[in-house]
């Protein structure tokens, strides 16, 4: 229970707001404590100042009463003044030439001062003297002055009145600093509470979407346009990267699985036929070299797929060297050569052999080969195929363009989906996979990739490739792209 | 010759341990690494089909410590994995040739009998002969009964490739990583194009139908 308790009391200590609030109530009682410091010192110097200022005055009024050597007039207004209370803190002494008192006025207050002491301390002109009390810290402010008779007056005053004052003072203070110790810990807690709104919003909206995996779901955003709109504006365009991928494995895997179940249907199928009726060897073996073909199938387009995804999310490093742009075309063009003339399509390459750029020379070759292969499958007998490359400054240029039959531009945008394979082409042979492949390998690469159509007259790939290195984070940039 | 086979799915290993059989090979077989490893160290082989993915002890691992041994018996590695990663790894610890599952045995059988063939350290002929057929090495000449055909160098190669492996099963894959250096899939078959014209060639040569289709699997030149 107990246990539970403090460990309750731990977790409400760790929360931001809990650290926000006490934090927020430390720094107000802080400054609170340093403004009373500050406001006291001036409001006791200043005290001080006036309470001089009286005695100064009172002085000037004593020494005028006195006029030369009046002493009774000075008797009887002393006498006036403190009937009238206003003597209460003073001392007002007359001495004679020699120092030794006359007249003397004691403060009402009861705080003995030994003033004896005074006959033995010879006034100074225009300075105070301070006597102190018997056995306390109170200090009597005097001044003195000479009369024209050369006898001495003296006008002094306590600090008792200021220090009623001040403590006055300290205790409302203190009364008030109370009330706002309280009033700082409940606004705290509403500022941290109010600050931390939009973040909580966050894990609100955040705790589902993780819970069930949903990332449909949106962070509301608040167009307060501070950094906690930035954050929400953020998360969200997170979900809705998130969001694409997964729209894109799930429509991939969508378009895996109809694209195997065609082969496995006829798998099926040959081998289901073949075992019902009583075939002669001649048609059992006819029927497992359909199997052995359609299985071939399956592998080629398991392999392809994976491919794409390998390329696509990054899972394989591409093995970076120098590749030489030229040295790949002629590599292509034998590979395709026969293919070609079969068909009687000129396949030929203008390439300067001077064009390097780093990549995976593997993929390099994969992917024009897949376009090459693309060029001739859509271009009608005695055609044209060609391989040109260009480079300027930061850049190589290679285009791969055919006489074909275009593309209707309706479909341009749609090639490079895994599922798309235009009408007419739907008889050829062919994955349909093999541009998107293309395009994985371009974008890993740091590349861009274009294409222009003319229907009737012909296709052109453009590949543009940095011919700088391929640095580590321009690939990972790239993949993310995708 | 004696080959040793580990395998731990059944029936992939009796696949395979019936075809070597019936291609004349001795065969013992090994479920596991350790087994594997085991029977490696102790008796003299004349090639190994180890799989990547073994229970007790991997492949790699099995590969590794054989060679560690000094024990240079040709090796191919069977895995289910086609990265080209892993595939360098293979063949950096000591493997001598990778397949990837699926496979075709008749690939199988060839790049085992390649393998032998290489260790064996066999000196290559410059002149390889079928029936009445002859190609040139030196030359890169094919003649049949003395008169010269023309080929291209590409259907040369195919055809040598081809008669060095006479009476055996080739794959598609096989030619392709052969004459090409190509470890992709063509989407249009240009292997089917060149077989096409070498045939047509040596058909009207009058040599007829010495290239035979093995539908699924291959081509396979008549000895």
């Amino acid at each position: 229970m107990a246990r539970g308790m403090s460990s309750k009391l731990r977790k409400i200590y760790k929360t931001f707001r809990f650290r926000l609030t006490i934090t927020f109530s430390l720094a107000f009682i802080v400054l609170s404590l340093l403004l009373f410091a500050f406001a006291y010192f001036l409001l006791s110097s200043s005290l001080q100042a006036n309470d001089r200022t009286a005695v100064t005055l009172k002085l000037k009024e004593y020494s005028d009463e006195y006029g030369s050597g009046s002493i009774d007039g000075l008797m009887r207004k002393i006498k006036t003044d403190s009937g009238a209370g206003s003597l209460r803190y003073f001392m007002v002494r007359l001495a004679d030439s020699q120092n030794k008192t006359v007249l003397l006025q004691k403060p009402a207050e009861d705080v003995s001062y030994d003033f004896l002491q005074l006959e033995r301390i010879a006034p100074k002109r225009e300075s105070w003297i301070q006597l102190k009390a018997n056995g306390e810290d109170d200090v009597l402010d005097i001044a003195s002055a000479r009369l024209p008779d050369s006898n001495l007056i003296q006008v002094g005053k306590g600090p008792e009145q200021r220090e009623e004052l001040l403590t006055h003072f300290q205790n409302n203070f203190l009364e008030e600093l109370f009330v706002a110790v309280l009033l700082s810990i409940a606004a705290g807690a509403l500022l941290s509470r109010q600050a931390l709104r939009p973040v909580q919003r966050l894990t609100k909206a955040l705790g589902p979407i993780i819970d069930t995996g949903q990332v449909k779901a949106r962070v509301s955003i608040l167009s307060s346009g501070d950094e906690f709109e930035e954050l929400g504006v953020r998360f969200n365009q997170a979900f809705e990267k998130i969001d694409t991928l997964i729209e894109g494995i799930r429509a991939s895997m969508d378009n895996v699985a109809h694209d195997l179940r065609t082969p496995m249907t006829r798998l099926r199928a040959v081998a289901e036929n073949a075992l019902q009726w009583n075939p002669s060897p001649e048609a059992y073996r006819e029927a497992l070299s359909d199997c052995l073909e359609e299985s071939e199938q399956v592998l080629r387009m398991l392999n392809m797929l994976m491919d794409i995804s390998e390329v696509e999310t990054g899972s394989v490093q591409l093995r970076i060297a120098t590749v030489n742009i030229s040295d790949l075309a002629t590599q292509v063009i034998d590979l395709y050569r026969a293919v070609a003339e079969d068909r009687n399509i000129s396949l030929t390459s203008n390439c300067p052999p001077s064009l390097i750029v780093q990549g995976d020379q593997a993929r390099l070759l994969q992917m024009l080969a897949n376009l090459v292969d693309n060029a001739i499958k859509y271009t009608p007998i005695a055609g044209r195929v060609e391989i040109n490359a260009s480079a300027n400054d930061s850049s190589v240029l290679l285009t791969i363009c055919d006489s074909g039959i275009g593309i209707p531009p309706e479909d341009v945008h749609k090639i490079w989906d895994r599922s798309f394979r235009g009408d007419k082409s739907r008889s050829q042979r062919g994955l349909g996979l093999g541009l998107s492949l293309v395009k994985a390998v371009v974008m890993a690469h740091g590349g861009t990739i274009d294409v222009t159509s003319l229907q009737g007259q012909g296709t052109q790939f453009s590949i543009r490739l940095p011919l700088i290195s391929v640095d580590q984070s321009r690939y990972v940039k790239n993949l993310s792209k995708l | 010759m004696r080959i040793l086979v580990v395998e731990d799915d059944k029936k992939i290993a009796s696949f395979v341990q019936n075809g070597l059989r019936q291609a004349g090979f001795a065969v013992d077989h090994a479920a596991n690494g350790d087994e594997g490893l085991h029977l490696a160290l102790t008796v003299p082989y004349d090639a190994a089909v180890v799989d990547v993915m073994l229970p007790i002890r991997d492949g790699l691992s099995m590969i590794e410590q054989i060679r560690h041994r000094k024990i240079n018996t040709p090796v191919i590695i069977l895995s289910a994995k086609r990265t080209v990663d892993e595939r360098v790894y293979g063949l950096q610890i000591g493997g001598d040739d990778y397949m990837i599952k699926p496979f075709a045995f008749s690939e199988l059988l060839a790049r085992i009998q390649g393998l032998i063939r290489r260790s064996t350290g066999a000196a290559e002929s410059t002149r390889v002969s079928a029936g009445n057929l002859t190609i040139d090495l030196l030359k890169r000449e094919a003649t049949l009964s003395g008169k010269v055909i023309d080929l291209q160098p590409r259907e040369f190669s195919l055809l040598e490739f081809l008669m060095r492996n006479a009476g055996r099963i080739v794959s598609k894959t096989m030619i392709l990583e052969h004459i090409w250096d190509y470890s992709f899939d063509p989407q249009t078959n240009v292997v089917d194009v060149l077989i096409c014209r070498l045939r047509s060639k040596l058909d009207k040569e009058g040599v007829q139908k010495i290239i035979r289709t093995v539908r699924g699997a291959g081509y396979v030149l008549k000895a």
